[in-house]
């Protein structure tokens, strides 16, 4: 049996999903966090009937006739897939709203069940619903529940599995597309008979104050930067940072290796396998979990953050400055998400209606610093600034500049009219549950963890091979002429003009793309397995390959290149071939000029002499120059010649 | 009277919502249709903040333009509407 979960954005949709399967997908208290329709078995817990049961989650809507695409997909899969039963999340904080989709799902012909959901607020409120009058006016079953306390669940599975063995009668006249305002009003009827409103005004009315402060026009943005230094300085440099200070000192920095070392010399394995597992695998991985703690901190603290109600202020924060760039408020969603993973971040952008600002989007989004980034920042900061808090804090900051600029120059790149509009519900500002922060907390280490265990693990042993072997597959005298060396060697010759030497940091880099966090263990394990002594001393081993401001350039280059593999993917799911090859040139060009200039530039106020390389860096700063200078005024004459006011919407 | 145009804490009666056919149906989806109620809670941020039937939206200036509105009064009294060039305490189409 298949059960259908739809309702309108922010109704708690996924939330009931993650309970009844135990899965653990994002939810969010915004619209457009679920964009894709997922699909689990019943938890066992919940499956009292004596049939296999599947749940489906599909993303949020205000309405069955699709205005994004991702509200296509609900109604697509409903008449198309015909669900046994469809489970209308209904708000109670929002019922009115709610019901103008119920009518029209109870029109399709699948049995509906109703779960009046956020009871909590709904008796909070004192609003009074007559659950039986609201049964008979809309023909189906009423089963009041709060998802977040999973309170109701039994009673509303008994009812779906109950009605989806019989037609259901309609008992609203069926209303076409093109009526809308009927429908309106028959919904208007509908609840005047079934609800008596109590007062809300007092918790309006706090919102209300809230929000004249942390989104007021002018504060609101020093407001957001404050609160997101704080977030980052306190995961990175304070108790997430203490904590993966002693993960990567003490238990992956002596403990594991040295049990390790013993356990396998235990064995008495071949000595092949045995440097293998100890200079590769547990050198690289541990490298990678040593920042669990970090990535932990964060996102528990941006899961409060989210849950509190602030996240959706910050689009509206945003949308203004955005306007400016020819984006929207709406664009600053996926570059949120994208803070966790660029891979849904980069999905969310289907929320975005106008083709172009989702294009460019897509192209900006990867530039957010993602979780996997994360372990080379604090990486970075801790070997070559230590004491310093603005390290990490200075690379979103960047970041959001790198948006800014990047969204400009795509402007003036492409062509370029906007058609948008910026419309966000915003939720009332409450409390952040704990439960909602922790659940998010983990779901994310398992997914480091998972993906350190697998994907980081292979690509490690990879990294160790290919530096101890040469091309011909003897042990190579010297790390430089192993397979890796050579390919770091003709990296190199890139990489000079951004000031670095050594085949290290372009192997290193090379292996970034398969899982960011590579980065950070490849770099352990070139300069020596001892995952202690890269990782936490500042001026240790890693200081032989880069000097502050070229650690720094360095850091630049990985952040703002091109995303890894698996978000390209997403990438091009979204762009298409044409565009993600525009896309990534893009964010190569963006990456290696900015990590050249802070390089070149840095090396000369800093240290009083040029980096190395610094001929070719001005022969690429030219010819760079000159081509957008020419690019930008092609397009400006195609502009003119369509017709097209750039700025139409400042 | 458009959206736009009204005072903070003012509450006013939808009367027609222009604009293309696509971004009518969504404001249509969303509770903002004719004979429906909107109240101007602020401004923040360039963005128009109105409540529409129980829920809080933001809605941009250009879309805050084409929503025109009816009789509109003021309802929420005041703490601190602080917008002295928006002093219509009521004001009639």
């Amino acid at each position: 049996m298949r059960i259908a979960l739809a309702g309108n954005p922010n109704c708690g949709k996924t939330t009931l999903y993650n309970e009844l399967t135990g899965k653990a997908e994002s939810a969010g208290n915004w619209s457009g966090v679920t964009v894709e329709k997922k699909a689990a078995k019943l938890k066992r817990k919940y499956n009292t009937f004596d049939t296999e049961i599947i749940v489906i989650d599909l993303p949020g809507a205000y309405s069955i006739t699709p205005y994004t695409s991702e509200e296509a997909i609900t109604r697509d899969f409903i008449v198309e897939q015909h669900p046994d039963v469809i489970i209308n999340i209904v708000d109670g904080a929002n019922f009115e709203r709610s019901l103008f989709m119920t009518t029209q799902l109870l029109e399709l012909g699948i049995p509906v069940v109703i779960a009046l959901n956020k009871y909590d607020i709904v008796q909070e409120r004192k609003d009074r619903v007559n659950i039986e009058q609201l049964e008979v006016e809309l023909g189906c079953p009423v089963i009041p529940i709060t998802a977040t306390e999973a309170e109701g669940l039994p009673a509303l599975l008994a009812a779906a599995v109950r009605v989806a063995k019989q037609p259901q009668k309609l008992t609203i006249p069926v209303i076409s597309d093109a009526e809308i305002l009927k429908r309106h009003k028959l919904v208007e009827k509908i609840a005047a008979k079934s609800v008596v409103k109590g007062d809300n005004l007092k918790q309006v009315r706090r919102s209300d104050r809230i929000d004249r402060f942390l989104a007021n026009q002018w504060i609101g943005l020093p407001v957001f930067f404050l609160v997101m230094w704080a977030v980052y300085a306190f995961s990175i440099e304070g108790l997430g940072g203490f904590l993966s200070d002693y993960f990567n000192e003490t238990l992956f920095g002596e403990v594991v290796p040295t049990a390790a070392d013993n356990f396998l010399s235990a064995l008495d394995i071949h000595p092949f396998l045995h440097n293998l597992i100890l200079e590769g695998v547990v050198a690289g991985v541990g490298a990678v979990i040593g920042f669990l703690p970090l990535i932990m901190v964060l996102f528990f603290c941006l899961a409060l953050l989210e849950d509190s109600g602030y996240m959706a202020r910050v689009a509206l924060i945003m949308d203004r400055h955005f306007k400016r760039i020819g984006l929207s408020g709406k664009s600053i969603i996926p570059m949120i998400v994208g803070s966790g993973c660029a891979i849904p971040g980069v999905m969310a952008t289907r929320t975005i209606e106008d083709v172009n600002e989702k294009r460019i989007t897509t192209i900006l989004t990867p530039y957010v610093p993602c979780g996997a980034k994360l372990p080379i920042i604090a990486l970075f900061a801790t070997v070559f600034f230590p004491n310093a808090s603005w390290v990490a804090p200075s690379m979103y900051i960047l970041a959001i500049l790198v948006i800014v600029i990047g969204g400009l120059l795509l402007k003036k790149l492409f062509l370029w009219d906007s058609t948008s509009v910026f419309i966000l519900e915003l939720p009332e500002y409450k409390k952040p549950s704990l439960k909602y922060a922790v659940n998010q907390m983990l779901r994310h280490s398992k997914a480091f963890i998972y993906k350190a265990a697998t994907i980081i693990l292979v690509m490690n042993t990879l990294v160790w091979l290919m530096q101890e072997y040469n091309w011909i597959l003897q042990p190579a005298a010297d790390q430089g002429q192993s397979m890796l060396g050579t390919i770091g060697s003709v990296l190199e010759v890139v990489l000079t003009p951004l000031g670095l030497s050594g085949w290290q940091p372009g192997a290193a880099a090379i292996t970034g793309f398969v899982a960011k966090e590579n980065v950070v263990s490849s770099l352990a394990i070139l300069l020596g397995a001892a995952a202690e002594s890269v990782l936490s001393t500042p001026g240790g081993s890693l200081a032989q390959l880069f000097n502050p401001v070229t650690a720094y350039a360095f850091l630049v280059f990985n952040l703002f290149t091109p995303p890894c593999f698996a978000a390209i993917g997403a990438m091009k799911g979204e762009l298409g071939s044409e565009w993600l090859w525009k896309g990534l040139l893009f964010q190569i060009g963006v990456g290696y000029t900015l990590a050249m200039l802070i390089s070149q530039i840095g090396s000369l106020v800093l240290y009083k002499t040029p980096a190395p390389g610094m001929p070719a860096a001005i022969v690429i700063g030219a010819v760079l120059g000159i081509f957008l200078f020419i690019k930008i005024k092609s397009t400006a004459a195609k502009r003119q010649a369509l017709n097209l006011a750039a700025d139409s919407r400042s | 009277m458009r959206l736009s145009e009204m005072a903070i804490g003012c509450e006013g009666i939808i009367n027609n919502v222009a604009g293309t056919e696509k971004v009518q149906r969504f404001l249509y989806s969303i509770g903002c249709y004719p004979g429906e109620k909107v109240t101007l809670i602020s401004i923040l941020a360039g963005n128009y903040l109105v409540r529409i039937k129980d829920s809080r939206f933001a809605i941009d200036r250009k879309t805050a333009q084409i929503i025109e509105l009816g009789s509109v009064e003021q309802t929420i009294e005041d703490d601190n509407l602080n917008h002295p060039h928006r002093d219509s305490k009521q004001a009639q189409l």
